[in-house]
């Protein structure tokens, strides 16, 4: 339908695109393997030598500890809260459902630091300390729509003849969940995990209000030492954190497939 | 099921009070100490004020503010469209294995923090960088590049491109593949094809892509505040030095509330625009 001329230009500059949208990732993880003091790109000679300097600071390795806590608490919760309003709202028909439905979506909506900066004044002005449960709730609000759509597509796709089956044989709502909607919906749960947790591990906006000297996610550490300091020590912490979103990237792959999250096919 | 209208809302219970107390709630404390007072000896002072507002949208320094943010924001979605449009385009007449490699490839750097990606911008145009070492191999020596609005937008265009992508090519994949078989049979060439059929038919996705960038970019903080530089202020960055550095909460939710009145004008446009709603808008 488009000419073959076009439709390889086309190719030729999407592929240029591609190159382009990688590339910052790309020099961060090639930057960090440089054995030269100061940052300069190409980089110059091979070392593991910023990795050791990161591995030797403990704002690092607590940052790193507290972002990996906060992501596996705060993706657990999200996910199973947004379990529980999935199922209400495809299952049932109650008053308020839209209402709701247009609550649980408004995170969508909220830029995160606005929304970093109302919980920062909010806690405040109740007395709340700021420590690492406000940011894992923080995280939770702005995942939880995530993990709601998630299991609402996955619930959709289970055909309502084996709920019924089961509970014609005699199976109570309870076992009908854990026994037939449960495993049916495990691929959704799993990428709402794994998705939840990413995008709290990667969250700046909303952490960066929340934090105190003793609760500093990574992502803000970065952020902070990058106004301050400019050497590639920094550039083998990104590159550590690249790496733990290439290893979600796969699991998410073998889960669910990307294109089919961003109704893409 | 049916015959127990509690269960539903024993099920979203949890969920609608944790939003109340840790979302509505903030937002509430948020609108309210916009409009409370501050002094610098006693922090917040609980009586009612419009100053905050006058200030932020009468002051010239402010107002300048104001436009930057909106100017930055206008020229990353025009950009950010003339980037993603030959993508979009691309999708829908690429073979299955070309496709899926191109949105992988478009769509994985979404899931690498901001940080990180505009930290890569910053050593890609900052010092001994790989744009410093192309000027000066072409005989344009010490450019500066880093710390300026174009920085900025180089930047934001990378981070908010796949949004506009998704947009365009969900718009482009519902339209009828005969309709520019049809038009190129007709005798169309390709600017034709491009001119009076697949940009017409993909309105709807431009102006949703339009807006969506719009939106995200004129609330991002990071980049700005990576690749501008201290001396480059937009209402995200004000808003924080405001709230952090200076202390005053005050004026800081007055940005906030402003700079909310933006995003949500800018959705509800794009709501009313694309019927189907387009893709929704994720915040990074």
């Amino acid at each position: 339908m488009i000419p073959d001329r076009m439709r390889r230009w086309l190719g030729i500059y999407a592929a240029v695109i591609c190159v382009l949208s990688v590339l910052p990732v790309l020099v961060i993880v090639v930057e960090s393997f440089t054995a030269s003091e100061y940052v300069v790109f190409p980089p110059k000679g091979f070392s593991l030598r910023w990795y050791q300097a990161a591995a030797q600071r403990r704002d690092f390795i607590d940052s790193a500890i507290l972002s990996l806590t906060v992501g596996i608490v705060a993706s657990l919760v999200a996910t199973v809260l947004g379990t529980l309003v999935a199922l209400a709202m495809v299952r049932h028909r109650f008053w308020g459902r839209q209402v709701l439905q247009s609550l649980f979506m408004a995170p969508l909506s909220l830029p995160g630091i606005i929304f970093g900066l109302a919980l920062l004044q909010f806690l405040a002005h109740h007395a709340i300390p700021r420590d690492m449960t406000a940011v894992i709730l923080g995280h939770v609000v702005i995942t939880t729509p995530f993990a709601i759509r998630f299991i609402t597509v996955a619930l959709g796709g289970i055909p309502p003849q084996l709920e019924q089956a089961a509970q014609s044989l005699g199976a109570d709502s309870w076992a009908v969940f854990r026994k037939v909607t449960l495993p049916l919906i495990r691929p959704g749960f799993m990428a709402s995990l794994v998705f939840a947790f990413i995008l709290s591990f990667d969250d700046v906006a909303v952490a960066l209000f929340l934090t105190t000297p003793s609760s500093v996610t990574l992502p803000v550490r970065i952020y902070v030492y990058i106004d301050q300091n400019y050497d590639p020590l920094i550039t083998a912490v990104s590159a550590v954190v690249v790496m733990a979103a290439a290893l979600a990237l796969v699991v998410m792959e073998r889960v669910a497939g990307i294109g089919r999250l961003f109704g893409l096919r | 099921m049916r015959r127990r209208p509690l269960l539903p809302l024993l099920l979203v219970a949890p969920a609608a009070l944790l939003f109340l107390v840790f979302f509505v709630a903030p937002l509430v404390t948020l609108a309210i100490n916009s409009f409370y007072d501050y002094s610098r000896m006693r922090g917040i002072i609980e009586v009612f004020t419009l100053k905050n507002y006058q200030r932020l949208w009468l002051d010239e320094y402010y107002l300048a503010i104001i436009g930057r943010t909106f100017r930055l924001s206008g020229t990353v979605s025009l950009v950010t469209l003339l980037v993603g449009y030959p993508i979009a385009l691309y999708l829908i007449v690429a073979t299955p294995r070309a496709k899926s490699i191109v949105i992988a490839m478009i769509l994985s750097p979404l899931l690498v923090s901001v940080i990180v990606r505009t930290f890569g911008w910053a050593v890609i145009m900052g010092k001994n960088g790989l744009v410093e070492q192309a000027f000066a191999a072409i005989g344009i020596p010490d450019i500066a590049f880093l710390h300026t609005e174009a920085a900025v937008v180089v930047g934001l265009v990378n981070v908010l491109t796949p949004f506009m992508v998704l947009a365009i090519a969900t718009s482009l994949q519902s339209m009828d593949p005969s309709v520019p078989l049809a038009a190129t049979s007709l005798g169309a060439g390709p600017w034709d094809l491009l001119r009076r059929v697949l940009l017409p038919l993909s309105l709807p996705g431009i102006t949703a892509g339009l807006l969506i960038v719009f939106g995200l970019s004129s609330a991002s903080f990071v980049t700005p505040a990576v690749l501008g530089g201290s001396q480059f202020k937009v209402l995200s960055v004000i808003m924080y030095q405001q709230a952090v550095v200076l202390q005053n909460w005050p004026f800081a939710a007055a940005v906030a509330v402003t700079l909310m009145v933006i995003v949500l004008v800018v959705q509800g446009i794009q709501h009313r625009v694309s019927e189907r709603g387009g893709p929704q808008a994720m915040i990074p």
